[in-house]
């Protein structure tokens, strides 16, 4: 429970790192964490992949979570206009 | 002395037949969702026409800069970041010298550019007709940068122009949408208004530093299509990648 409420503010602090207006769904499904590697991906409007990173390096979910999240950023600050 | 020869006659006949003789607006609904994608575009759209110009818009909030939305894929579970532009799209079409300019996109790039209206081969179904918000509707088919769509226009509505960028078709275009499985895009018009009054249509694009052509386009597409795709060979479990195409497809197999 505490793993998933951490994961929940982390995902609220990233998001906020690249967002002039941040709308936040749902925090983490269950499902989402049955395996430690952790995929995060960023679409256009359309639907459209803009970026997928899967980080698998820690043996922690949790902390590959944070690297792809961390990674995601990177990548959309590099592409916005 | 004749008063008008064939040739005259048959000069007007054919420009004229490009001109809508009243100004109208139409509201559609555009839809777009990729099939292997949880996000949707779906808006409200209204084309205006007048007898020089038209302009298709999609409206959206036009907040400065971009947004983010995040939602769980409910097939993978797995967390999607959606950044969202805000802006509304407009397709303007010069009807007089047969063009139109729209914002195309390289990720979340934006490139306003010039193309044809030429461009649309239709094939009329004249047997095959419907019924849209009260009008007779014949159904024709079109194979059009690298998509199959099959489309209901009106020639009770004797303009050849129609939502998005489709074109060329003798009566208004009610209802278009493409038969491709990867692709969920349809657009349909929900009200029709005839306007007896001026209906004044401003090009948006008029402030634009640069306008493309689409020849222009498609080669910096094709170029970022494979500069980013190079980026997905690593081992490194990063990928940046382009779709093939939106709704035109620009990398043929």
């Amino acid at each position: 429970m505490k793993k998933l409420f951490l994961m929940f503010v982390m995902s609220l602090m990233t998001a906020g790192a690249f967002a002039n207006e941040i709308i936040v769904s749902e925090p983490v499904l269950e499902a989402d964490i049955a395996s430690n590697c952790c995929r995060r991906t960023a679409r256009d409007e359309d639907g459209d992949v803009l970026v997928s990173v899967t980080v698998c390096t820690e043996d922690n979910r949790l902390a590959n979570c944070m690297k792809a999240e961390e990674e995601l950023d990177r990548w959309l600050r590099l592409l916005a206009p | 002395m004749k008063l008008c020869s064939p040739f005259i006659f048959l000069t007007f006949l054919f420009f004229s037949l490009d001109l809508c003789s009243q100004n109208f607006i139409a509201e559609y609904h555009y839809h777009y969702q990729k099939n292997n994608s949880p996000v949707a575009f779906s808006k409200n759209a209204f084309l205006s026409v007048n007898s020089q110009y038209s302009l298709f818009e999609i409206k959206n909030d036009d907040y400065k800069g971009y947004t983010t939305e995040k939602l769980i894929d409910p097939k993978s579970g797995e967390e999607v970041v959606v950044f969202k532009s805000n802006k509304s799209r407009f397709v303007y079409k010069d009807l007089r010298s047969k063009t139109l300019i729209n914002k195309e996109k390289i990720l979340l790039d934006e490139f306003a550019t010039l193309d044809s209206l030429n461009i649309f081969k239709w094939e009329l179904l004249a047997d095959e007709q419907s019924t849209i918000l009260g009008f007779i509707c014949k159904k024709a088919k079109l194979r059009y940068r690298g998509r199959n769509y099959i489309a209901y226009y009106c020639p009770d509505i004797p303009c050849q122009n129609g939502p998005f960028k489709f074109h060329g078709l003798p009566g208004l275009i009610m209802e278009i949408q493409t038969t491709d499985e990867d692709l969920n895009f349809f657009i349909r018009i929900k009200r029709f208004d005839i306007s007896t009054k001026n209906l004044t249509i401003e090009n948006p694009y008029v402030n634009e530093k640069k306008i493309y052509t689409w020849d222009e386009y498609t080669d910096m597409y094709r170029m970022k299509y494979n500069e980013y795709n190079s980026y997905s060979n690593g081992n490194d479990n990063k990928s940046i990648g382009l779709p093939k195409g939106k709704i035109e497809i620009i990398i043929n197999d």
